[in-house]
């Protein structure tokens, strides 16, 4: 297809995008069919004496992986995935607690292991999939192993996992299940963080209760300009829990929330046992929300610069202990090697 | 700390969480590939990346979210990593490993590199910066309490360092010193510490005191007992003119002609003058006697014309006639008046100083009691008694080096130091004739053979002689804010560029040492003097003092007599001029007395006679 082509295609999208939108109902008659399936509320940002006494001499935890890859296509790629849960408070000095794995491929150990899991996860993918599917699983892993640990070390009074509860219920299901039972003994808030609303959930639920035609939209674009600042919104007790596939009685709720400026919402996962509670913190996560950020609090930026690898950080790695011979043939991209 | 970055054979960047580093001070890089060299902070910095610069993308800059964070526990401060540049002090062949470790060294790891000498064998002259963690590790206790220091708050303060110890006796191989820096810098307080120590090391030494500062007699206030010391006997006091003179006898025509020139320019016409009227053994007054008579004959033809054919002639024409004859044949060589007349002139400038009428023998005395000698005076009778009475010295110094080595006989001379302050004054670059920079520059090539050396101070580098400056082998650098003398140091000391970037904010006393003797550049901080010079009150505070006393003893004396009226002041006054021991006007009286209703200690009634002055507290 020649440019003008292509040009043409995307004015026609633009066009159909527009339509749809139109033909949304407008932002007060979808709050008003919301409310038949849940409640807006509004919260205040904590002050700093209030923040002081909820958590007394606890920290707050946060829980956030990374994973960077380097090589060329499957098998021929080694990745360095690596989880930190950072604690507001210093321990004897020590603020983080880090697990790293590498994995790649080409290792027999990991060869096994991304079968195993593929048996143990309905045996669906093959070569690069599986592989891929395998790396997402172990780094949830790692954020659970990381969170359990600083549970015990940190004793937190809130723990804010970078990320939806399904990621883990689904990946990391039975170290997830030790981490709910421990968060819930001791009475740790457990929360996870949802920057990218990628449910639908609402939306189809809303279609169906609330009379209203959404043209196809997901929750994210349901709530796109819908909550005001600091105003959060929750499913009524019947359409809310999501369960899981095969687990009998763990159950989350999710909050939907917008914390900063720029009108995007976020969602916020919690434990069913805390759901009394968990209303009542949102003041807390706005507090923690700086006005101009992306919208989540702001422990979780800092977690996250502090656990990302680098990909050149890896390169370098790669390079000060394999022989260029054997990077060279098992690893290196041809890509890296483009004149332009 | 840890080594990151990028290294060099000659630099590394090192970081640190726990500990910010301190500017100059020596740290160990254990690297044994390289035998854990030594290494030397010459820059600083520290960052937190949760406290970044001003970015207006940057969600971190949001105070109030930082605030809660706080509250949670959490410390962004401990999140600051120092970073420093680090020079290795040892000279090596290849990089540094990354990633080695740095910590603070022992003592004896690095005692080559700061202490060559115990304080008996060298000159305490201060403390040396960035040294306080390793002195109070594990420093040799003799170190200790050597050199105390001194804040203009505070008073004195205990040594916070390993002293710096400079090794003079090396001045053998590498002689003279400057001592550069601006007004405030703390420059001369430096050269007093340096003046001390020689004087406790009993080097005899000549000091031209243009300031009339080189006072060793007052002690410093404030001293603990161990640290005092006496400098009375160990120092004499003389000013030109009065103390110490030169002898004409002993001079040359060149030598005549070099004093002159300290007047004012000296023509070829006065030069061949006074080559051509010097006789040896002349005293100053045959020798003006001889210039006098001389103008007299040129100017008095006609009388000696008229007395010549005079047929009798008293006792006195016939001198005046006589001394006519014997200076007749001189005016075939010199017929110019004029030429003669200046030279008296200044002849009788000199003598009126007293040039003439005082000799050096009680200033060599002083040096061969291994004293220091001060020479205070005028700058530009200075500048003539310096290049006289230094090369006197001199020459009497070199004569017996040179007979030792002959194997003859000659009078004892000890080595000795020159010492002055506004060396560029004496010693100036470029053309114009100042006596005493000849003999200087001669020293500065030739004196370290016989062991006489130069100290220089000076605000202003960059006019001192350039041989000279290249001379200076040892050079104390203080706060210097011109661009020019900074330009000048750039060249002419091993200083690097972060260092004389900081030249023009170094605090007062604390100076670079750039040395020979050294191989590398030192930070320290002069100790605090055990003397103290005659001007160090503050004249806003001298004003207080000295004269408001009058004025306090006139209220005094007031007070006394109170009360007192405007008809019966003249009745009092001698009681107050008695009181006040100083004659007391009238006027002064009653401006005194009003003066002192405004401050509101006394109040003025007017009657039908004047006015009536009483206490505040009567009415």
């Amino acid at each position: 297809m020649r440019f003008l082509d292509i040009q043409k295609q995307i004015q026609q999208f633009s066009i159909e995008l527009k339509e749809m939108d139109q033909l949304v109902p407008n932002k007060d008659r979808i709050r008003h069919a919301l409310t038949a399936i849940g409640t807006f509320a509004t919260t205040i940002r904590w002050q700093s004496g209030e923040i002081q006494q909820f958590f007394a001499e606890q920290p707050l935890v946060g829980v956030d992986g990374s994973i960077n890859t380097y090589g060329s296509r499957n098998p021929n790629a080694i990745s360095l995935l690596q989880s930190m849960a950072k604690s507001t408070r210093k321990i004897d000095g020590v603020g983080e607690v880090i697990y790293s794995d590498i994995i790649s491929p080409l290792r027999k150990a990991d060869q096994e292991k991304i079968l195993e899991w593929q048996k143990q996860n309905g045996n669906r993918n093959h070569g690069e999939d599986a592989a891929n599917e395998y790396l997402k699983g172990r780094l949830a892993e790692l954020e659970v192993e990381a969170a359990i640990t600083a549970l015990n070390i940190f004793n937190p009074k809130v723990i804010l996992m970078d990320g939806g509860f399904l990621r883990y219920e689904k990946w990391a299901s039975s170290t997830f299940k030790a981490l709910r039972k421990h968060a819930l003994k001791k009475g740790i808030f457990l929360l996870g963080v949802i920057e990218e609303i990628g449910s639908g959930d609402v939306a189809k639920t809303l279609e169906k209760h609330g009379a209203i035609s959404l043209q196809g939209f997901r929750d994210r674009e349901l709530f796109y300009g819908l909550i005001g600042r600091g105003e959060y919104f929750s499913l009524h007790a019947d359409y809310q829990f999501k369960p899981v596939r095969d687990q009998q009685g763990e159950k989350y709720g999710t909050i939907f929330t917008r914390l900063a400026d720029h009108p995007q919402a976020i969602a916020i996962d919690y434990l069913m046992e805390q759901q009394e509670e968990v209303p009542q913190l949102m003041g807390l996560l706005y507090a923690l929300t700086p006005a101009s950020s992306r919208g989540i609090p702001q422990w979780l930026d800092i977690v996250d610069a502090e656990v990302r690898i680098k990909h050149k950080d890896l390169q370098v790695l790669l390079e000060s202990v394999f022989d260029p011979g054997i990077l060279e043939r098992f690893f290196r991209p041809m890509r890296e090697k483009r004149d332009f | 700390m840890q080594v990151v970055g990028v290294t060099t054979e000659r630099e590394i960047l090192a970081a640190s969480k726990e500990r910010p580093f301190q500017i100059n001070e020596i740290l160990l890089i254990e690297d044994d590939h390289h035998h854990n060299p030594p290494g030397e902070v010459i820059e600083t910095k520290s960052f937190n990346r949760y406290i970044p610069e001003v970015d207006p993308h940057s969600s971190f800059i949001d105070g109030a979210a930082l605030e809660s964070l706080r509250a949670i526990g959490w410390d962004p401060e401990g999140e600051t990593v120092h970073l420093a540049k680090i020079r290795i002090i040892d000279d090596l062949i290849s990089p540094i490993r990354v990633g080695a470790s740095v910590r603070l060294p022992h003592f004896s790891e690095v005692r080559h590199l700061l202490v060559n000498r115990s304080p008996k064998d060298g000159l305490v002259l201060g403390v040396i910066r960035g040294t306080k963690d390793i002195a109070q590790k594990d420093m040799d206790a003799a170190l200790e309490n050597t050199a105390l220091l001194f804040d203009k708050e505070k008073g004195v303060q205990p040594q916070d360092g390993v002293p710096f110890i400079f090794d003079y006796r090396s001045m053998d191989a590498y002689p003279h010193i400057g001592i550069f820096g601006g007004s405030g810098s703390g420059k001369s307080f430096g050269l007093r510490v340096l003046l001390e120590e020689l004087m406790l090391k009993g080097f005899p030494t000549i000091v031209f005191d243009p300031h009339y500062e080189m006072d060793f007699s007052t002690p410093f206030a404030g001293l603990p007992e161990e640290f005092q010391a006496d400098f009375k006997k160990r120092f004499k006091l003389f000013v030109v003119g009065e103390d110490v003179g030169i002898n004409f006898s002993d001079l040359e025509p060149n030598d005549l002609v070099s004093l002159l020139e300290g007047l004012g320019d000296v023509s070829e016409v006065q030069v061949s003058a006074i080559q051509t009227l010097m006789r040896r053994k002349d005293t100053f007054q045959s020798f003006t006697a001889r210039v006098n008579n001389l103008i007299r004959f040129l100017e008095g033809q006609k009388e000696m014309d008229r007395l010549k054919k005079q047929g009798y002639l008293n006792s006195q024409e016939e001198e005046y006639l006589k001394a006519m004859e014997d200076v007749a044949p001189l005016a075939n060589r010199i017929s110019n008046v004029s030429v003669l007349k200046s030279i008296s002139w200044k002849l009788d400038r000199l003598d009126r100083e007293g040039v003439f009428s005082r000799s050096l023998e009680p200033l060599v005395e002083g040096l061969l009691q291994r004293k220091m000698v001060v020479v205070q005076g005028p700058m530009f009778l200075l500048r003539i008694i310096c290049s006289f009475v230094t090369r006197q010295c001199y020459l009497r110094r070199r004569e017996y080096r040179d007979a030792q080595q002959r194997g003859g006989e000659a009078e004892k001379f000890p080595p000795f130091a020159v010492v002055t302050d506004e060396a560029h004054n004496f010693a100036p670059k470029g053309d114009s004739r100042t006596p005493s920079r000849g003999i200087l520059k001669e020293i500065s090539q030739e004196g370290r053979k016989y062991g006489v050396f130069l100290i220089f101070a000076t605000q202003r580098p960059a006019l001192l002689d350039e041989t000279i400056t290249a001379q200076l082998n040892t050079k104390f650098v203080f706060r210097t804010v011109r661009s020019h003398d900074i330009e000048l140091l750039k060249q002419e000391t091993d200083l690097s560029y972060e260092e004389t970037a900081r030249l023009p904010y170094l605090p007062s006393g604390t100076a670079y040492v750039s040395s020979a003797i050294l191989g590398r550049s030192i930070s320290i901080r002069i100790r605090v003097a055990k003397t103290a010079s005659p001007h160090a009150l503050n004249p806003f505070d001298e004003l207080e003092e000295m004269f408001s006393g009058d004025r306090n003893k006139l209220s005094h004396a007031i007070l006394e007599v109170l009360p007192i009226a405007d008809f019966n002041i003249a009745s009092n006054l001698d009681s107050i001029r008695n009181y006040v021991g100083k004659a007391i006007t009238q006027e002064q009286v009653v401006e005194r007395l009003q003066e002192m209703v405004q401050e509101g200690l006394l109040t003025a009634q007017k009657g039908p006679f004047g006015t009536t002055y009483r206490r505040q507290e009567e009415s």
